[in-house]
């Protein structure tokens, strides 16, 4: 693949292309004057590049068409993402085309926004840099997110050229309690490597690692590697946290201590390990640590962290009993004062039990250990408040919105001489700023990664960018050449930067592949004799101890506010409470009844720093003694998407609340809840929190799964009479409706789902949303359930909730593709009919929007166009400029008063088979890929052809878990799920 | 420049094929060839009178000799460069793909880039008696020194809820006049048949017996 060279005329010719223009005027065709070598009108081209939404890293594969980017995917060759993608990932194409992005270079001034060039703005910072170095060291300072590799280095060489290492590698989740932990246990202070894939029993205190901690993307694939049930055996996982959350809806069990106690209670299993003549240890080293865990007596942490004593024996007893096991700390287990401390608690536990160096594993250059910590931000805020700083130059990074308020951080920064922003919005830090200068997003830029040992991930621009925008690394290196410094051996670009060292072919080769993928280079680690020398007490908490404790904790749509205004993130429903649009507080039910409070009333939730208002969620997946609210709302500035919805929870929080390692700790007070009267509707694409016996997403124990046993739904129910008759209706139907054989034989598409996997993380409605044109209606419409998404995450409780002893059950819902469809004979015009191949047609121009379909419909997957989402002009009009850019030219831009629902991808189905048909061959099993199924992070569907006997969907679908939901209908679905797993205790 | 090099090099292989056959591209060196009808199989029985509204009659002419006479009365939307299907499809017998190449591998055809005009238009100005180009060729000419495209008026176009896969049609054996009317005879390319109707499609696949499925364009 060459580097697409800048094209003068881009428009291309065919039919489907021009959006928009119907009839009327003349349409015009330009052709290209040469065209470029690497572009097919109709067909897709594919760029090899690296996700930047969170510092995972994740491979990925943009996919062109026309020079235009329209949808992402991962990279299979890509050791961290293997293919897969989640929903902030997928989501990078709307900041590519955010109508908000800034669209050139800006000046602050006492008149207002002013436009600038580019020249004069790189002159004024030229000049006001060369002022700062001279009059003194560190009068310069640089903000930039988790970089690494080429262009970090190059940050801070162009530092050092203005005198000054003030760096901050800014992130609002840096990891410091686990990197400080192992230093102090073993002497590195890194972000070791988690096993998870090989991992038989996962004890989880806090880390929400199926949502935003370190790697969501790949911790959840090995996740479901290890607890998706296979071959008779699963890992267990038990999850402990105050909040339940996504990561906590997957756990066999969940128990929920104190919040701030989890140190304590991971202590307690390993004092038990220990105990129970279990250990890993051996020699001095096993007198050390056994003298230090005698101090963790079971009864006394019983009573601190509200745990039974029975229950730590036990865990305890599983989690050496099985081999190798796997222990994290994260989240909010990781986010209190006694933070530190839980880090280190963990990895003694790891430790005893043997997986250090098993699952747990260091190595040697992790991109997150050399980022900042909260009190690097802190002191820089410092020094601007002391007019230390001359010239402050922030990239990737909002620190006035994902700061504390109470850390002064606007109040600092207004103090700095220059203030410069390399963002794509005016949100809150550019707002501050003297100078706007727009950076590239990173669908538009170049860059090597080296975020996980052993890789070197590669940036690397898949379009030509959409505005007057310029990556910041060219810009400080025209403003270095400007103010008469030599950076970097001259370096003029980030191009530059990133191809050095490799010759034209090989970097062509590297940029295909996605980058250079070696082994990581392992380092054994041992307990270093001092590992105890921190107080083991739990945290302090300000404010009323009468009052709950806060939780708060990212979003995993919108992670810290960074994907706030992005249409897809906010109407993709929070993974646990599926509200989407708002902010919210949960409030566990007791607690809500005790304060009189039902969902939806609006509360002040006030801190000794602070006070918001938000709606109630009455969720019990809360300690009675904890509430929790998710960060991500509340922008002051930012785009029209994200500004002023919602509140921030950070506002509630103290500056100071640091933990031993200078993390800011999120749990760190105790709120008042007060009514304030008021009420909203919550947009919640929930419709029942049970399931009310309708067996729609079903679970089995593993003991039972191991017999082959299932859990029978209420199709059971139905009489052998009612089945024979069901079963002749069947026939006559059947008979009545036959109109002879195709010429030909026909494939049919089905799919399976793999409940035992599925994790719900929802990055399939986001792939869905981004494949298939789905317009994003909006909060007001969202709460009249008008939401367009094809596929939704069903999200049911079972068991008694006033514990922590229930389940959930999640299941992805979309059109079951009914061989016995309901919606067909219903409808007066067949817009709606079934296709040779299988599949529920709908056949958009034929729709007159009756609607009867959706009404006949058991599985409520049809979906009615209310408005013209698509046309300029509308209310809801939802692709404005650019964002219409991104549009999937295979797929119709549906209309008002038509009825729209999943199509199996038939557009990739459709260009799969007439690529086989051109070529001469045949289909290759699992070479369509709907784009649920290519995004999966767990790998949870099996999409193919069931008349295929050997395809691996009609293999899945004969497993004894598989089921049909809502079965006793006949309408005899296409999709085949298979019943959830759960490993119970001891089993 | 790959791409240059090659509609170049493909020119030269389209010159060696015409000598071969016995014409030539350069005006005034033409051996006489056999004077026919040029007449291609587009599969629907007889093609439209020519000399009909809009096309031109190609009875009698020769490549290399004199042009087309054009029609009474040109049909379809005035393009910005006076190009001529009956000169080059129809006179000189371009296969449609040297210029549409992307009909035979993509869903779309494509209008050809002036790289690929200029491949033949590099060295071939058609001039008149006098020597000065031909001023439609200048016009190509001007365009593609500029660097500039060309603003074609669109005549055929299929509503977006309808996709069409032209490299399958292609790959069937289908001519392009099944679809696209006579149009080596079409001085200025008009709609021949109106493709936007549905029935149009269907007939030709019933006829073929090939598939009927609504979802295999509508989706």
């Amino acid at each position: 693949m060459k580097r697409r060279r800048f094209l003068q005329v881009a428009g291309a010719a065919g039919a489907g292309l021009a959006a928009g223009c119907s009839s009327g005027s003349t349409d015009r065709l330009l052709p290209y004057v040469t065209p470029p070598e690497d572009i097919v009108p109709g067909i897709p081209t594919f760029y090899a590049s690296t996700c930047r939404e969170c510092p995972a890293g994740c491979g990925i594969h943009v996919k062109t068409r026309e020079a235009r980017a329209i949808k992402v995917e991962g990279n299979p060759a890509h050791p961290v993402s293997r293919g897969r993608l989640c929903a902030r990932g997928q989501a990078s194409l709307q900041g590519l085309y955010d109508p908000d992005r800034i669209r050139g270079p800006f000046r602050h001034t006492a008149r207002g926004l002013e436009p600038v060039t580019w020249d004069a703005a790189i002159a004024q910072l030229a000049e006001a840099l060369g002022a700062a170095a001279a009059s003194g060291p560190d009068r310069v300072a640089l903000v930039t997110g988790a970089d690494s590799g080429a262009l970090d280095g190059f940050y801070d060489e162009w530092l050092r050229a203005f005198r000054s290492t003030r760096r901050l590698r800014y992130e609002t989740f840096a990891y410091e309690p686990l990197r400080e932990a192992s230093r102090l246990a073993f002497g590195v202070a890194s972000v070791p490597e988690f096993d998870f894939a090989s991992a038989r029993y996962l004890l989880s205190f806090g880390a929400d690692f199926l949502e935003t901690w370190i790697s969501p993307v790949q911790y959840t694939r090995e996740f479901a590697e290890a607890h998706g049930f296979r071959d008779g055996g699963m890992a267990r996982f038990v999850a402990v946290e105050p909040r339940r959350g996504l990561t906590a809806f997957n756990a066999d069990e969940w128990i929920a201590p104190r919040p701030g106690t989890e140190g304590l209670l991971a202590l307690a299993l390993a004092a038990s390990v220990v105990r129970q003549g279990r250990a890993h240890l051996v020699g001095a080293e096993a007198d050390r640590v056994r003298g230090f865990l005698g101090r963790f007596g079971t009864q006394s942490v019983a009573e601190a962290t509200g745990v039974d004593e029975a229950v730590v024996d036990r865990l305890a007893r599983e989690f050496t009993a099985a081999q190798p096991s796997l222990a994290v700390g994260g989240g909010v287990a990781h986010q209190h004062r006694a933070a530190t401390q839980t880090a280190v608690a963990v990895h003694l536990l790891n430790y005893v039990a043997g997986n250090v160096g098993r699952t747990v594993r260091f190595q040697t250059g992790r991109a997150l250990d050399k980022l900042s910590r909260y009190s690097d931000a802190t002191a820089l805020v410092t020094a601007m408040a002391g007019g230390k700083v001359d010239v402050a130059l922030v990239h990737d990074a909002n620190p006035a919105f994902t700061l504390p308020r109470a850390a002064g951080f606007a109040d600092a920064f207004r103090k700095v001489g220059l203030k410069v922003a390399f963002a794509s919005h005016f949100d809150e830090t550019a707002a501050l700023c003297d100078l706007i200068l727009p950076d590239h997003t990173p669908l538009e830029q170049w860059g090597a990664l080296e975020t996980v040992a052993g890789t070197r991930s590669f940036v690397q621009p898949a379009m030509t960018p959409v505005f007057d925008t310029r990556q910041t690394a060219d810009v400080l290196a025209a403003v270095a050449q400007k103010a008469g410094k030599r950076v970097a051996a001259g370096a003029a670009s980030a191009r530059d930067l990133v191809a050095k060292g490799l010759a034209p072919a090989a970097l062509e080769q590297t940029l295909q592949h996605g980058g250079q993928f070696g082994p990581a280079q392992q380092r054994s680690v041992y307990l270093v004799s001092d590992f105890a020398r921190m107080a083991y007490q739990p945290p302090a908490f300000d404010g009323d101890a009468a009052g709950p404790v806060l939780v708060v904790y990212p979003s995993a749509s919108l992670f810290d506010g960074r994907g706030a205004n992005k249409g897809w993130l906010q109407e993709l429903p929070d993974v646990a409470t599926k509200i989407a649009w708002q902010s919210w507080i949960e409030v566990h039910p007791d607690t809500a009844r005790a304060l009189g409070l039902g969902t939806g009333d609006v509360v002040t939730v006030t801190s000794p720093h602070g006070s918001v208002e938000a709606p109630v969620h009455v969720y019990p997946g809360v300690r009675r003694d904890v509430v929790a609210m998710p960060i991500g709302q509340g922008h002051r500035e930012y785009g029209r998407t994200a500004k002023g919805r919602g509140v921030n929870p950070l506002d509630l929080l103290g500056a100071d609340a640091t933990d031993a390692s200078g993390a800011l700790a999120f749990c760190s007070t105790h709120v008042k809840i007060q009514k304030t009267g008021r009420s909203v509707q919550l947009a919640s694409t929930e419709g029942s929190a049970r399931q009310l016996g309708r067996g729609v997403a079903r679970a089995v124990s593993l003991a039972a799964a191991r017999q082959g046993e299932v859990e029978e739904g209420p199709e059971a129910t139905i009489t052998d009479a009612e089945r024979t008759a069901i079963a002749a209706a069947a026939a006559s139907q059947r008979q009545r409706a036959y109109i002879g054989e195709y010429a030909k034989p026909q494939p049919k598409w089905e799919m399976t789902v793999d409940l035992s996997r599925c994790t719900g993380c929802s990055a399939c409605m986001t792939a869905c949303y981004a494949e298939n044109n789905i317009p994003v209606v909006g909060e007001e419409q969202t709460v009249r359930h008008r939401g367009m998404a094809w596929i939704r995450l069903e999200r049911y409780f079972e068991g008694d909730t006033s514990g922590t002893d229930w389940q959930v059950r999640q299941i992805p819902m979309l059109c079951q593709q009914c061989e016995n469809a309901p919606c067909e004979p219903v409808c007066p015009v067949y817009a709606s009919y079934h296709t040779p191949d299988g599949l529920n047609g709908q056949v958009y121009n034929r729709c007159v929007g009756t609607r009867y379909c959706a009404n006949n419909c058991p599985y409520k997957v049809r979906y009615f166009n209310w408005w013209d989402y698509g046309t300029v002009g509308d209310p809801y009009f939802a692709f404005s400029e650019p964002l219409n850019w991104q549009l999937n030219p295979d797929v119709t831009v549906r209309t008002k008063g038509v009825m729209e629902k999943c199509t199996f991808c038939i557009q990739r189905i459709r260009f799969a088979q007439n690529d086989a048909k051109v070529r001469g061959r045949e289909l290759v099993d699992g070479e369509i890929t709907p784009a649920c199924v290519q995004t999966c992070p767990a790998d949870a569907f099996v999409f193919g052809d069931a008349h295929d006997p050997d395809s691996r969907v009609s293999r899945s679908k004969a497993d004894a878990r598989g089921y049909n939901v809502f079965d006793m209908l006949n309408a005899r679905p296409g999709i085949t799920y298979l019943e959830r797993v759960i490993r119970g205790e001891g089993a | 420049m790959k791409r240059t090099i090659a509609t170049i090099a493909g020119m030269v292989l389209l010159g060696s094929a015409a000598a071969l056959a016995g014409v030539s591209l350069v005006k005034g060196q033409a051996a006489p060839a056999a004077v026919r009808e040029i007449q291609m199989d587009t599969g629907l029985g007889p093609l439209p009178a020519a000399g009909g509204a809009g096309y031109s009659s190609l009875t009698g002419v020769q490549p290399g000799g004199p042009w087309p006479a054009l029609p009474r009365r040109l049909k379809g939307p005035v393009q910005p460069i006076f190009y001529r299907h009956d000169i080059h499809a129809g006179q000189y017998r371009i296969p449609c793909l040297y210029c549409h190449n992307n009909a035979a591998n993509s869903w779309t055809a494509n209008i050809p880039s002036l790289s690929t005009c200029m491949g033949c238009h590099l060295i071939t100005s058609a001039p008149d008696s006098a020597g000065n180009p031909n001023p439609e060729i200048t016009k190509l000419r001007d365009s593609y020194t500029k660097g500039e495209s060309v603003q074609w008026a669109r005549v055929y176009k299929i509503p977006e809820y309808a996709h069409f896969p032209h490299m399958r049609h292609v790959a069937a054996g289908l001519a392009c006049q099944t679809c696209h009317g006579n149009i080596q005879q079409m001085p200025r390319v008009f709609a021949a048949v109106n493709v936007n109707s549905m029935g149009w499609c269907t007939s030709c696949h019933m006829q073929r017996g090939v598939t009927r499925d609504c979802t295999r364009c509508h989706f």
